[in-house]
């Protein structure tokens, strides 16, 4: 449920991304905004970006050091198809990784005075960047998962808030709860 | 027996047919069926004399939903059927069939109706005196509006009916049929990209429509202590500050504190704070730990409110991947108010076990203990007030699956 959620949040704010870049195509211009109204959307978009990006960098930096260690175990472990694995994605991921801080850091500390050029470059790495390495992460472990006998299991960090489905279970563990026999109002079921 | 088979063969049906309706995109139907053994110890919950029954427990459940371009409906169903081997007075049908819709869900602006209409009922306390079925419809309308940064204004109101019946008995409990209206205004500021602050306030009214005791009950027992009703038309006002949602990427919170007027106009009004503090945390991959403290007040059927205060632990273990432990253990301090007070201490824990034999098919068992503790006793062989405020000690043992559709 969690990452349904995650996964629409995104979608939609992808969706206004492309809404915003094609309101600026259409002025004929990428530098200059087509009215002020666009201006400010783009402004709260970044301003919103700057908010939330400091904890996805913090989570995400924690997967990185994780996968850092798991990629010195998979030297050790000499499998082959492990190893290409990690190969494939790993130095991608942390490219995104770092790619997605300096965009952080630049929209956090400088999210005034800013040309509408400037805005306009912003916009566009953040469309392309707002996942994080979370598109990279869930391509490796795909690809562990796909090794026979569960062994790229072994080297695997789960993707970020994929753990454990913590609603669906607090669900489950209320269920387990001992109702009151005499309770003194109805809820809706029970 | 004949009838449980009708019900199973009904279901059985239906939900076969459901599978081949054609729906439109983003339409679905799910439902699923649960049925349970189970070993049930002192079914009358009774101080002294604890009878043991068996009992089946079939639980069907149909879930139908669709979005459309703009709106989004949902209707769900859900049904109890439990049918005791020997004490037939406990035999029930409880049910609840609901329907939700929202409109721009996500939007700046989005607005929600949820409709519901249920029956319940309680555990009898003698052979002959019948199980007492609670009856209620809500009516709810939420309007949401959003604000630039993700902050949001929630607004809604509640009407709901409830209506009480013991079928065949000399006397009904109908003074404590009531309706009550509901209103909520909540702000929310998000300060973290899944964390928010929020100020609510509450406000309702509670109308008891039919007040007068019974004469049965005036003359047997409530006259004796002085009082001609014992549930009084009320009104309350609450303010609350709250967090909700996560704190670190392993823990959550759902926090408020905040102060209740709960106004009765000739008995004793709670004029006091109130909170509540709820914490999960994710401790390994395959942990999850609940625990919280609720110090809230809520109605109760004996007397006008109680002051509940409990303290709960959780746990859910996923071993491997087809089994899921779960158990929960809380304690209860009640503390009843005017006309006629009280205090019950309350014990009680629950653990089940569900494993999946496929993935539309899972076996369950559980067992739950439950131990109250009350300093007041009603122990007459007719028993007069519908919450008896009695010690006992009763649990159950049970053995089933849940299938899916």
């Amino acid at each position: 449920m969690t990452s349904f959620c995650t996964t629409l949040k995104n979608s939609s704010r992808a969706a206004l991304v492309v809404f915003i870049l094609s309101l600026l195509a259409s002025s004929g211009s990428w530098a200059q905004f087509r009215n002020q109204e666009d201006a400010e959307i783009v402004k709260d978009v970044l301003k919103r970006f700057g908010k939330e990006c400091p904890l996805r960098t913090a989570v995400d930096e924690d997967i990185v050091k994780r996968l850092e260690i798991e990629y010195q175990e998979v030297r050790k472990a000499k499998n082959a198809e492990i190893q290409k694995c990690y190969e494939n994605n790993y130095s991608q991921l942390v490219g995104v990784f770092h790619l997605y801080k300096k965009l952080c850091d630049d929209v956090s500390i400088r999210s005034k005075d800013l040309t509408q050029t400037q805005m306009a470059r912003q916009l566009i790495d953040i469309s392309k960047y707002q996942t994080g390495i979370r598109s990279f992460h869930s391509l490796l472990n795909d690809c562990l998962i796909a090794i026979p006998e569960k062994e790229g299991r072994k080297f695997m960090i789960p993707l970020s808030g994929n753990e454990l489905d913590t609603k669906a279970l607090l669900i489950q563990i209320q269920e387990t709860k001992v109702k009151d026999p005499y309770p003194a109002t109805v809820e809706p079921f029970r | 027996m004949t009838r449980l088979l009708f019900l199973f063969s009904i279901f059985f049906t239906g939900a076969a047919s459901y599978g081949s309706l054609l729906l439109p995109d983003q339409s679905g139907i799910m439902a699923d069926v649960g049925a349970m053994t189970r070993y049930n110890y002192n079914v009358f919950y009774n101080f002294d004399s604890a009878l043991s029954d068996a009992s089946l427990l079939v639980t069907p459940s149909v879930l139908a939903h669709t979005k459309p371009r703009y709106f989004y409906a949902e209707a769900n169903a859900k049904g109890a059927y439990e049918k005791f081997s020997s004490q037939s007075v406990q035999d029930h049908f409880d049910y609840s069939v609901s329907g939700k819709s929202s409109i721009n869900d996500g939007g700046i602006n989005s607005f929600y109706i949820n409709l519901d209409q249920s029956q319940f009922s309680d555990p009898a306390f003698t052979a002959a005196y019948g199980r007492m079925i609670h009856q209620a419809s809500t009516a709810e309308g939420i309007w949401n509006l959003r604000t630039d940064l993700g902050n949001q204004v929630k607004m809604s109101g509640q009407y709901k009916l409830e209506n009480i019946n013991v079928p065949g008995y000399a006397f009904n409990p109908h003074y404590l049929d009531h309706y009550s209206m509901d209103g909520v205004m909540e702000y929310d500021v998000k300060f973290l990209p899944e964390t928010v602050w929020f100020l609510r306030g509450k406000a309702g009214y509670r109308s008891y429509t039919s007040p007068t005791l019974d004469s049965t009950l005036i003359n047997q027992y409530v006259a004796a202590k002085g009082y001609s009703s014992i549930k009084t038309s009320n009104q309350y006002y609450m303010g609350e500050l709250g967090i909700n949602g996560r704190l670190t990427d392993k823990t959550s919170i759902d926090a408020a504190t905040g102060f209740l007027a709960k106004i009765y106009p000739t008995d004793d009004s709670f004029l006091a704070p109130v909170f509540y503090l709820h914490f999960i945390e994710q401790v390994t991959r395959r942990d999850q730990l609940i625990a919280g403290y609720n110090y809230v007040v809520e109605d109760a059927y004996s007397t006008n409110y109680f002051l509940n205060q409990e303290i709960y632990i959780g746990l859910a273990r996923v071993m491997g991947d087809q089994l899921l432990i779960l158990a929960q253990v809380s304690y209860e301090y009640k503390n009843y108010s005017t006309p006629l007070p009280r205090n019950d201490q309350r014990v009680s824990g629950g653990m089940s076990a569900k494993y999946s034999l496929k993935p539309n098919f899972k076996i369950t068992a559980e067992v739950k203990v439950d131990l109250l503790a009350s300093d007041a006793y009603d122990t007459s062989v007719t028993p007069l007030n519908p919450d008896r405020p009695v010690t006992y000690k009763a649990g159950s043992l049970g053995v089933g699956f849940i299938a899916t559709f």
